[in-house]
Formats: structure tokens, sequence, C-alpha cells
């Protein structure tokens, strides 16, 4: 594609939200005209037998995925079953009720007694990771609704720069850090209410979810699935999993004949390839530098979970309570009588206001200790990735990076051993014939 | 060339035919996308920038409607210009519909030709291939690099946070917090004995219709002045009537623009202040439908001593201090009555009582006089009612009865637990029940008047002799009285439900009968007041008359009648006849 056309394309997707945000611009009529003004409905809940043929739909999605990605092999089955995802999970279901957002069920649920977690959200909550514990990513690769809609977008991948790459792959813990404190203190599900393409499953939402979403579409026409690489949380989750997994995708379906030939086909940089024979740096330099940074690792937990601690105080101003608390506080001290519509209806109440300063302060208690854990999770990622990029791995073949990789695919028709894998079922299929 | 040679040559140039297929259709696809998400978005700046409800010819309209809110061609004006926007509005948005499926289906044909334009090329270029993993050391080196500098930075900027982001909201500001004031008292409420000396409700103390007074005035002339220490025009028109605390009278008076309390001076007759009612959240824009003969105004009010409540048809309720300072106001929402909610208020201690039993959700419900917060509420199974609650004290408890189609049902007034409920009423009902002596009485026209024992809510008889639509019944020593809309005033046997005597007058009654010592005043349509005694034989006394109709009942206190006339409110005083 080229630039101009790219340019198009951004253009033309950029403006789809503006229609969304002409609604209800109107104030009622000036006079009574005889028009009854239809009494409020709300939808009935869906029955339990949808639910059911649901869960079922997941599943069985889920065994396709795993099924095509290990044994069947199919890159195009996988593309199929993609597309039906993001018709059905994501456009028919409007993408709700995902495993991406069951993490802040999960947390909520953990933290608080007062919230009964569905038995359903556990279920889809767990499934993608049992399943990424035996057979990796397969979720990823044609289930998920999110990434399926970036799979389709994904037309001229470029490789982002390691160096980028390695940054940008630090928003996911971090955002699954934030998602977890939030729903945790009651914050709110900032996962979901910041999902970027729900708002074009459900083709309606805030304006700036809807251009951030179609912003990270025009991007990952380029970069691939973006959001599933750098800011998905659940992915962090799955990544973990998928590393420890028993069996996973390979790239050929036999042996490696060293061909190269695969190395550029991963859009994601999820291929590894094998070790060098030798290196440029002495092998006690690299125990060295390995071992510093052993030792290091505790220390950067520890600076994390003061800096998490410091970060406890702004962060509480996400919770309505702490910035209802705050907006009190300001109005007294401006002594103006401006008033918000939060701040007016408190004073309306009749509340005591101590009562919102203590429940504001015990909130804001919640967090500091919460990003305190935050903070010390984020200094064992960052310490835990710089002992890993120390490491020395030992590969014989190219190998899909476990953490990583999607399992979708792609790079299976880039290896000749599966080509002769293809001609020979053919050929047997022929003779069956 | 060989045979492998020509199918390889023939292939490529399929694709090289599907290459420049798909590109053509990408450039021409990407073309109408853009093409389309200009005017998109030159339609939304435009709709942005432009309300249409605020051109200067609506905004003028409005203007000279302010001045002159009763111009109908104005407002015909302002409907015109109003529709006209709204359908050009409308039109445009069905336009940005119509012109955003076209460019999703513009985009969907772009991003299926890139597609194609992305596996043909796989097709024809071979992947690429790339020097081997020599670098992996470098790569390592730089992931850490960036490794390390992402995590500084994200320490940088808690630490930054935690600076930049101020907080007022601290630990000591509890502490240096005014200490709160101290726990209200309860609202003290006048006692039964207090309340006795004034007039506080509708059919005065416990709506009961007993007048603490000995004896009233029984000859007055209204169009002479005779016996008229005042009167006095009310400015506007209501059927509620008077109650008085003190020195002070109130009454209310509603009209399509107003809904107002007017507080005379009891001594002098002096319009003291007016109150409106503010304007709520809930009030209706336009009035509710009402007939003549209810009006907006027809809820008598009630007082606790300090504070004056007062009801409209419009479901608004106000609640105004003796100084005519708002204490608190509310909309109850608008009661849906064909001829005009009409039930009046009632106090019991710190607590407001509203029977309000209208179409859209009967219900019975106490409001704390202090702040107009709900302190219960009950729904009701019941028709509309124009009747009003009565408190009963039944010597261990009181109670509160309510009289509507097809319950009469006594509640607790302190918490509204139902205490016992007979089905007994029917039709639209309009006279609220009276009690006496472990008896509640209860009647409506085309239904049934009953007796029911408080005790344990048994009907001990019922009659369907005479019976009364307006006007409600009372109760004294023996007798019960009911004074019909065709004018028949007739004594009961309290126990047996039996008529001792009826008497026939020319008007009917819609004012209720009042006992005041050993006689009964009930005001007729006409505006006679017919004074008789409370015997077991009839017996007349005097028949005063206002000099206009009225359909009010009368206030009793003091040495004073204060009665309701159409237009004018009067102070009778009197001689006794003695």
């Amino acid at each position: 594609m080229t630039f101009r056309q790219f340019v198009c394309l951004l253009a033309a997707i950029c403006v789809l939200p503006l229609a969304a945000t002409a609604v209800e611009r109107f104030p009622r009529p000036d006079f009574e005209s005889g028009y009854t003004q239809p009494t409020a409905t709300h939808p009935d809940p869906r029955s339990r037998a949808a639910e059911h043929v649901d869960g079922a739909v997941f599943l069985a999605a889920m065994a396709g995925a795993t099924w095509l990605a290990l044994k069947g092999r199919s890159r195009r089955g996988l593309f199929l079953l993609t597309v039906f995802s993001l018709l059905y999970f994501g456009f028919w279901r409007k993408g709700c009720v995902c495993p991406v957002g069951s993490v802040q069920n999960m947390a909520l649920a953990l933290s608080t007694s007062e919230y009964a977690i569905p038995i359903s959200v556990v279920v889809i909550f767990a499934v993608p990771l049992l399943v990424a514990l035996f057979a990796g990513r397969t979720f990823c690769a044609a289930v998920c609704p999110l990434g399926a809609i970036q799979e389709i977008a994904a037309l001229k991948p470029v490789k982002v720069p390691a160096w980028l790459d390695e940054l940008l792959r630090l928003l996911a813990p971090l955002y699954l850090g934030l998602g977890v404190l939030f729903a945790a203190t009651g914050a709110g599900f900032v996962i979901c209410r910041f999902d970027p393409f729900v708002g074009l499953f459900r083709l309606g939402s805030h304006f700036g979810m809807l251009a951030f979403g179609i912003l990270l579409l025009a991007v990952g026409v380029f970069v691939c699935r973006p959001y599933c690489r750098y800011l998905c949380p659940y992915g962090v989750l799955l990544g973990w999993c998928s590393t420890l997994s028993r069996r996973h995708l390979t790239i050929t379906p036999d042996e490696c004949i060293q061909c190269r030939l695969c190395e550029d086909a991963c859009p994601f940089g999820a291929i590894r390839a094998p070790s060098p024979d030798t290196y440029p740096e002495s092998r006690e330099k690299g125990s060295r530098r390995l071992g510093l940074l052993l030792v290091l690792l505790p220390v950067l937990i520890g600076a994390g979970a003061a800096a998490g601690r410091l970060a406890g105080k702004p962060l509480s101003h996400a919770h309505a309570t702490v910035r209802l608390s705050e907006r009190l506080l300001a109005e007294s001290a401006a002594g103006d009588g401006r008033m918000t519509l939060e701040s007016e209806t408190f004073r309306g109440s009749g509340e005591p206001v101590e009562s919102l300063f203590a429940e504001g302060l015990a909130i804001r208690g919640r967090f500091a200790h919460g990003a305190t854990w935050l903070g010390a999770f984020m200094g064992l990622v960052v310490g835990g990735r710089l002992i890993s990029r120390a490491r020395r791995h030992y590969r014989e073949d190219y190998e899909p990076d476990r953490a990583t990789c999607f399992s979708c695919g792609r790079c299976f028709s880039y290896c000749p051993r599966e080509q002769v894998r293809l001609k020979s079922e053919d050929t047997a299929n022929g003779e069956v014939k | 060339m060989n045979e492998e040679q020509t199918t390889q040559k023939s292939q490529s140039a399929a694709w090289n035919l599907w290459y420049l297929l798909s590109r053509r259709l990408a450039v021409l696809a990407a073309c109408f996308t853009a093409i389309m998400a200009v005017l998109l978005t030159a339609t939304f700046i435009q709709i942005t920038i432009h309300d249409p409800l605020e051109s200067p010819a609506l905004e003028a309209l409005r203007e000279r409607l302010a001045e002159n809110p009763r111009d109908d061609v104005i407002r015909n004006g302002i409907r015109t210009l109003d529709l006209q926007a709204r359908r050009a509005y409308f039109s445009t948005q069905s336009q940005v519909r119509s012109g955003t499926l076209l460019m999703l289906l513009g985009a969907a044909v772009l991003f299926g030709a890139l597609r194609i334009q992305a596996v043909v090329e796989r097709k024809l270029l071979p992947p690429a291939t790339s020097p081997g993993g020599a670098g992996e050391l470098a790569a390592g080196r730089s992931a850490r690099r960036a490794m390390a500098g992402g995590g500084l930075a994200l320490f940088a900027l808690a630490l930054f946070s935690s600076i930049a982001v101020q907080s007022a909201l601290r630990r000591e500001i509890l502490e240096e917090l005014p200490a709160p004031p101290p726990e209200k008292e309860p609202a003290a409420f006048p006692s039964a004995e207090e309340i006795r000396k004034h007039w506080p409700s509708f059919r005065g103390p416990g709506a009961l219709s007993h007048a603490a007074v000995g004896k009233a005035p029984t000859d007055w002339d209204g169009e002479s002045g005779r016996g008229i220490a005042w009167k006095v025009e009310v400015p506007r028109r209501g059927f509620s009537s008077a109650i008085t605390w003190g020195e002070k009278v109130f009454v209310t008076g509603a009209d399509e623009t107003s809904r107002d309390v007017f507080c005379f001076s009891l001594p002098d007759g002096k319009l003291l202040w007016t109150q409106s009612v503010p304007k709520l959240p809930d009030s209706p824009a336009e009035m509710p439908e009402v007939t003549e003969d209810t009006g907006l105004a027809a809820p008598t009010m009630a007082t606790d001593g300090t504070r004056a409540f007062a009801m409209f048809a419009t479901g608004e309720l106000l609640c105004v201090d003796f100084d005519g300072k708002v204490v608190w106001a509310k909309n109850l929402g608008v009661p849906e009555n064909h001829y005009g909610h009409s039930s009046s208020l009632l106090t019991h201690e710190d607590l407001l009582l509203i029977q309000y039993d209208h179409g859209k959700g009967a219900r019975v419900m106490a409001l704390k006089v202090e702040d107009g917060k709900v302190a219960w509420e009950r729904k009701r199974e019941v028709e509309i009612c124009w009747a009003s609650p009565i408190l009963a004290n039944t010597g261990n408890r009181f109670e509160l009865i309510l009289t509507a189609d097809p319950f009469v049902t006594s509640y607790d007034p302190r918490t509204g637990r139902e205490l016992w409920q007979v089905e007994c009423m029917g039709g639209e009902v309009g006279p609220s029940a009276t009690y006496l002596d472990g008896m509640v009485f209860a009647a409506n026209e085309y239904a049934k008047m009953v007796g029911i024992r408080t005790s344990d809510g048994s009907i001990a008889w019922e009659t369907e002799e005479y019976l009364p639509n307006c006007a409600s019944p009372v109760a004294a020593e023996k007798y019960v009285f009911v004074g019909t809309g065709d004018g028949m005033l007739v004594c009961y046997d309290a126990a047996k439900g039996t008529v001792l005597w009826d008497q026939e007058y020319d008007e009917g009654f819609y004012g209720s009968p009042v006992i005041v010592g050993d006689l009964l005043y009930i005001v007729d349509l006409e505006g006679t007041t017919r004074i008789v005694k409370v015997d077991a034989e009839y017996a007349a006394v005097a028949s005063p008359a206002l000099g206009e109709p009225s359909t009010c009942t009368p206030a009793f206190v003091g040495d004073k009648i204060l009665m309701r006339g159409t237009n004018h409110l009067y102070c009778i005083t009197g001689s006794t006849g003695e």
C-alpha cells in the first residue's frame, strides 16, 4: 500500500465515529403537543439457554482453534475461525463478556465478599488460561474478538525495532496491574471502559474511544495486532501460562532443516532463531552481568514498591468518592459557591461531609496499599525481563517464542517441510480416492 | 521451454493480473471512501456549529412570547419553526447514517482489495531472508537498555505524579473540620391539648369535625355584615377550607399561572403574606385538567403549629413557616384524577400524612415535617378517591383511617403498618370517615354507610338509606349525622345504623358538618349554615346566611367561625343567640 492509499484509509476511517456523536441534541419541544414520551424499557436479561449456547460456542471455538493450530496446522482454518469469532463474539455478542475484562471481575471477587462472581465469568476467565498451559495461546489465535478485528486489519506488516518492541511490552503488565488495582478498590472496570473495539462492535461509543479503536486498527495495518502485543492485560497472563505450556504450535511439522525461510514470517516478531555457535563476548562477562542483575532484582522490586506507594495518591483520584471529597474541599477553599453536579447533589443529600472524607481516606489507604504491590510487580517485571535478556538461550532450531506467539499459523506456509507434508497428504488423499 | 516453465509463467501472469486488479480496486475504493469521509466531515462540522434551535428567528419569537405569554399566534409560530428545525436536523442525521454506511462499504472493499494485494505480493515475491542470529547479543543489549529506560521512566512518572497531583484530602482534615452540630432534638410537636385550641387541618383536630369550643355564633348575615368581624377577598380561587393556628389563618388558591398559600391575620383579616409554589424540577409545564367544581386548590392545608403545609392538584407540596418562607417543596408527581386531586393534609406529631389515591398508583405516605423526606410509604390497591385521611385516638393507639373504593383501611400513623381493612366502599369516594368511641363511620353515595369496630375491623352495621357524595359524616354522643348532596340532613343511631330523623333542605351539602357543643353546623351550597341540635329528635336552631355560595367546611376557633365562600373569606363573631 502506498502512502497515499494509507492516508486515504486513515482519513476515511477516522471520521466513522463522527455520526455517533450527533445524538440527543434536542431538548424536548417547548410546548406539549400530545406526543407521549415513550416509557423507558429495560431489555430482559439474556435467557439461560442463550447463555448456554454462548458457552458452548466459546468452548467449541477454543477446541477448534487448538486443533487447527496444533494438529490441523491450517492457517486458512484459523483465519476462517477468526472471522467467525469476530462476527459472533464481536458483532453479535457485542464483545461481552470476554476473558480480557473478566480479569477485573476476578480481582473484585477476590478483594470483596460483597461481589458474587457468576460462574460463567469464572469459566470464561479460566478456560483460555488452562488451554494456554497445555497448548499455548490458541485463544489469541482465533477466538478473541479483539484479536480477530486486528488480525483482519493486518495488511502490511512491518518489523518493530527490538528496543521499541521491548519498551512497549512494558505497557501490558502495567495496564493489567492498574486494571486489577482499580477493580479491587472499587474505582471501576477500566479495561472495559477503555476497551478500544467494543464501540465498533456495538456501533456506538464515546467518541474518544471509537477514535482510539480506529487509530489502533489503522496502526495495525503495519504494526500487527498492537493492542494484543502491547496493551492486552489478559495477554500477560496468557503469555505466562503459554511459557509453561506442555505442547505448543511448531513452525515445522517434523524437523527444522535450518533453511531460514521462516525468519521473517512472523509479523509479531515471535520467531526465535537458533543460538549462534559463538558469541563475541566471553562467558564470564555474561555470567557476571547475569549475577549482577539477579542481585539487583530485589532492589528493583523495592524501588518499584516505593514508586507505587508514591503513585497511590494520584491513582486514588480514579475513585469517584476520592474525587468528590477533593472537589468539596476545593469548593470550600475557593468559597465562590461554584459547584459541580456531583457536589451539589451530595450537599443536597444532607449526608455528613465527615463520613465522605473518612471514606475517601480509607479508599486512598487501599490505593496506597494496592499501588505498592503494583509497583513491586512492575519492578519484578522489569527485573525479570532484564535477566531474561541477559541470559543465553540455547536453541537448536527456529522456534516460536511461547510467551508472545499468538499461534496464528502464519509461519506454516514458510516452512519447506510443511509444503512436503501437504503434498504427501494430497498424494495420500489422491490414493485413497 | 518445458511444460513446468510454461505453467509457472502462466501462473505468474495470472498473479500479476490479480495484483493489478486488486491495486486498482484499492485505489478506487480509497478515493470513494475519502470522498465520503470529506462529505461526512463537512456535514458533521455544519451540524456541530449550527444549533438549529438557536436560530435568530426562533430566539426573537421566544423573547416575544416571554413578553406575551398568552399569545397563541407566537406559540404557533414557535411550534412551526421548532418543527421545521427538527425535521431538517433529523433528515441530516438520516443522510449522515446513509453516508456512513456507504463509507463503511467503501472501507470494506478497500480492506478486501488490500488483503488480496498482500496475498498476491507474497506469491510474486519470495520472503526475504535475514543474516541470522549473530546479532542476538546486540539485540539483547538494546532490549536491556530499553527495559532499563522504561523502568526508570515509570519510576520517574510515579515520582512526578505524586508531586504534581495536589490533594487536600488529608487525615488531619477530619480533625480540622468544625465539630458536627449537636444531634438535633427530636422535632417538638404540640400536645393534643394544644392542638385542640386551634383548627390545624380540614375538619379540625384529627379531621374528626369536633370543635373544642363549647359554643359558637349562631346569628350572622354575610350580606349585611351583621355578625361578620371581617370579610376579605381571597386573591385566587380554591375550594380548600380555612385552617388556623394562633392568630394566623391559612388558605390556598390556584390558577393556571400560580399555586399560592395566603396567610391572613385572624384579628383583622389583613393579608400578611402570600407564598407561591417555587419552580420544581418535576412541575408540569401545563396544569392538569380539572373540573370547575374541584379546581387546582381543593386540598385543605394542615399545620403543626410552626409550619404550614399545602398541596395542589399538580402534585406539588409546599411547606412554609409562619412567616411565609419556604421550608421545603416537592412534587409527588401529577396525580391522575379526572376531577382534580382533593384529599386534604393531616399532621401527626412530626409527620405529614398524605392520602394520594390516584389513577397512576394509589399510596399513602408520611413525610417528615422538617424536611419533607419520606418517613414511610405504602401502596394501596384502591381506585381514585377524593376523601381525606382522619386520625382517631382509640385509647391505646392512634389510627390513620382512609376511605376509598373498595376499602376502609386503618394504618399505624408512625410506621404505616396496616392495622385492619374492610371491603365495603364503592363508587367515587368523596366523603371521609369519622370516629367516635371505638367505631369508625364511613359512607359514600351509591355504596353504603357502615359502622366499623376498630377493635377488630368488623362491620357492626351497614345501611344504604341516605348516603353523602361529598360531605363527610360526623358522630357525636349516640348519633351519626350525614348531609347529602341533594339536601338531606340525616341522623343515624350510632349503635344500630337506624335512621332517627331526616330533614330535607332546598340546597345540597358539600361542606362537612361540625359538632360544636350540643349543636351541629353544616353549610349548604348556597352558603346558609344549618344549625341543629345534636339530639334524637330534629330541632333547628338557626339558619344564618353567608351571602355567597360555599362548599367548604367552617373552622371554629375561640369565639370565631372562619368560613370560605366562593370568593371571600369570612370571620364570623356574631352573637351566640343566648
